[in-house]
This record gives C-alpha cells, sequence and structure tokens, in this order.
C-alpha cells in the first residue's frame, strides 16, 4: 500500500468512527460499546538545506559571446567565445549546487527551480538559464531519507564581460508528491 | 442523518489542511557564483629582437644567444669584431597572481632567397602574473653547415603563453 493510499484509508476510517459516535449519541435507551480502529500516517517533514553553491569558477574574459554549461554532476562543456575560457587553473571551488534533501523513504517527490536567475556585480549582470538538477520524475526519498541533490545551470557570458566576481541567489522547492 | 454529514464534512475538511502541513514543501536559497578573469596577453617587446650578431660561419658551426643576451659560438663560427648579441623580450599581462606557461617555437630566417633554420628557449617555461604583468626574454641557438650564403637575414618565430 502507499503511503498516499494508507493515509487515505486512515482518513476513511476517521470519518466512520465520527459517524459511530454521533450514531451512538442518539442510540442512547441501552448502552453499546465497540471499539473502532484508528489510524494515522506522520511523515518525516520534507526538508532542503543548502550545501554548496553553484559554482562556474574562473573564466577568462571572451572577446565574442558564449555560454558555460556547468551539469548537474559537474561537467563543464562551452560554447561561443568562451571555448576556451573554462581551462584555467581554479583556485576556488568549481562545482554544481548541492543541497540535502530530507523525507519520507520510500516517498516521492518533486523539485522546482527557477527557470533564469541574475547573477550581478555593481550594475554588471550575467544570466543564468536552463537550470537543471539530477532529480528525475519518480524519484523517491532511500531508507536513509536522505537525497543528495544537484543543480547545474547554462551561464551566458557577454562577448568582453566585465572582469569580476558575479553572484545570485536561487530558490529550490522541494515538494511531496 | 443531517448530523452525520456535517461530521462527514468537518472531517475532510480538516483533513485537507494536515496533509498541506509546513512539512510537505520546503524551500531553500542557494548561492550561484561565476567569476570573470582578466584573459592573458603576451605583447612582443618594441624593438627587441633575438639577435644572433655578425659572424662568418667557417665551415660550420653553431651560433647561440643565450636568453640573457650573451651570445657564444661553436665549430668554425666566429663572430666578427663589433658583432653584438641581444634576447628577444615578451610582456605578459592577465589575471594577477595567476601563473602561466611560456613555450616558444622554432623559426627560420631568410635573406629573400636562402633560408637558416633556429630554434629558441624561453628564460623560463613558466611564470606568474605578479600585479597582473610579467615579463619572458628569448635566446636561440642556429646551425651552420658553412655553406650559406652571405648576407642580412631575418625571420620570425612564435612565441605562446598560457594560463596554467
Amino acid at each position: 500500500m502507499s503511503p498516499a493510499s494508507r493515509f487515505l484509508s486512515g482518513m476513511a476510517v476517521m470519518v466512520c468512527a465520527m459517524a459511530s459516535l454521533a450514531g451512538t449519541a442518539f442510540a442512547a435507551p441501552s448502552s453499546s460499546t465497540v471499539s473502532g480502529t484508528a489510524q494515522a500516517v506522520i511523515l518525516t517533514p520534507l526538508t532542503i538545506a543548502p550545501i554548496d553553491a553553484l559554482s562556474f569558477g574562473q573564466i577568462t574574459r571572451p572577446t565574442a559571446a558564449g555560454t558555460v554549461v556547468l551539469s548537474p554532476s559537474g561537467t563543464i562543456t562551452t560554447t561561443g567565445g568562451v571555448i576556451n575560457s573554462t581551462a584555467i587553473t581554479q583556485t576556488i571551488r568549481r562545482g554544481p549546487g548541492t543541497f540535502a534533501v530530507v523525507g519520507e523513504a520510500g516517498r516521492a517527490f518533486s523539485v522546482d527551480l527557477p527557470t533564469v536567475v541574475i547573477l550581478r556585480q555593481g550594475t554588471r549582470n550575467m544570466r543564468l538559464s536552463a537550470l537543471r538538477s539530477n532529480w528525475t520524475p519518480g524519484t523517491v526519498f532511500s531508507p536513509t531519507r536522505s537525497f543528495a541533490l544537484s543543480v547545474g545551470a547554462t551561464l551566458n557570458v557577454g562577448a568582453n564581460q566585465t572582469v569580476g566576481t558575479y553572484t545570485g541567489t536561487y530558490a529550490v522547492t522541494v515538494t511531496y508528491q | 442523518m443531517k448530523k452525520i454529514i456535517l461530521a462527514s464534512a468537518i472531517a475532510l475538511v480538516s483533513a485537507t489542511p494536515a496533509f498541506a502541513a509546513s512539512g510537505n514543501t520546503s524551500s531553500a536559497n542557494g548561492t550561484a557564483t561565476a567569476t570573470i578573469v582578466e584573459p592573458i596577453v603576451l605583447t612582443h617587446t618594441s624593438g627587441a629582437a633575438l639577435g644572433f650578431g655578425r659572424f662568418t660561419t667557417g665551415t660550420g658551426g653553431t651560433v647561440s644567444v643565450s636568453a640573457a643576451g650573451v651570445g657564444s659560438v661553436g665549430g668554425d663560427v666566429a663572430f666578427v669584431p663589433g658583432s653584438t648579441n641581444s634576447a628577444d623580450a615578451f610582456t605578459v599581462t592577465g589575471d594577477a597572481g595567476r601563473s602561466f606557461s611560456i613555450t616558444t617555437g622554432s623559426g627560420s630566417v631568410t635573406d629573400g632567397t636562402n633560408s637558416i633554420s633556429f630554434t629558441t628557449t624561453p628564460s623560463a617555461a613558466s611564470g606568474t602574473l605578479t600585479g597582473g604583468s610579467a615579463s619572458f626574454t628569448v635566446g636561440g641557438s642556429m646551425t651552420l653547415t658553412g655553406s650559406e650564403v652571405a648576407g642580412a637575414y631575418a625571420g620570425s618565430y612564435s612565441a605562446t603563453v598560457t594560463y596554467n
């Protein structure tokens, strides 16, 4: 029985119990007692906590626009003007955004990501698009109740993008299905 | 009967908020970051050149110029009086503190008809952009057979710097 149907049957039992109680109130003259059954399913609350930032690391300034694609597994690929811009020594971590998601073992959940995130450095900005994660439809929590969520995205770098560090935030929402 | 229906309705209504309680969904903000750094730019120092000097080949040998610009000969090659040597020079600019590797290629000099090949050696295989800039010099070596035609030869070679 799935957790959902278990919950629904618990609800039905609760309704019946209330109904029989109401009935008892009317049937006063002779006493009659039966035991009802009650059921409740308490789920582990769903929580998500950030661990690592989604970091594209250091990229050399391109003369032509291009994109840097960072997959949820951390693979870097490039297009356009930044084709040779990422192959430099990284003095800061480069990798996907990671989150610890905790929920009920065996229960499915969904992950919502924004479609666009703006990274800013003062008045300059760069756009993140195509945010995606290692979550796939039907993913359920393991017996350990945890899921290591990794988030990747596409960074759109402009021609002669001003040097400096660009930062932004993005909201990730997980919901029980 | 009326009461029973009412009780059922209450049970359903109260069950719905319980199911959608705060533990049913959770949100967190992640940080996203990217850093653009200055590209590495190599510039040939104006006026600098790898100068092998003026020499006679005799029956052949070598002419070398160190990255410090000091010339030397081998075999039957001899510098003529007044000959001077020089190392070539480059400047590098880019991301402060970042290190880079240096490679220089071989090349050839020509008098318009005949050519002589040479190899080059940078003063270092790598460098660091202290304060965003660095420089290096290039020496070279030329092997002569003794059959080269006398004249003034000029040519080029390539130098490449790459971020580590």
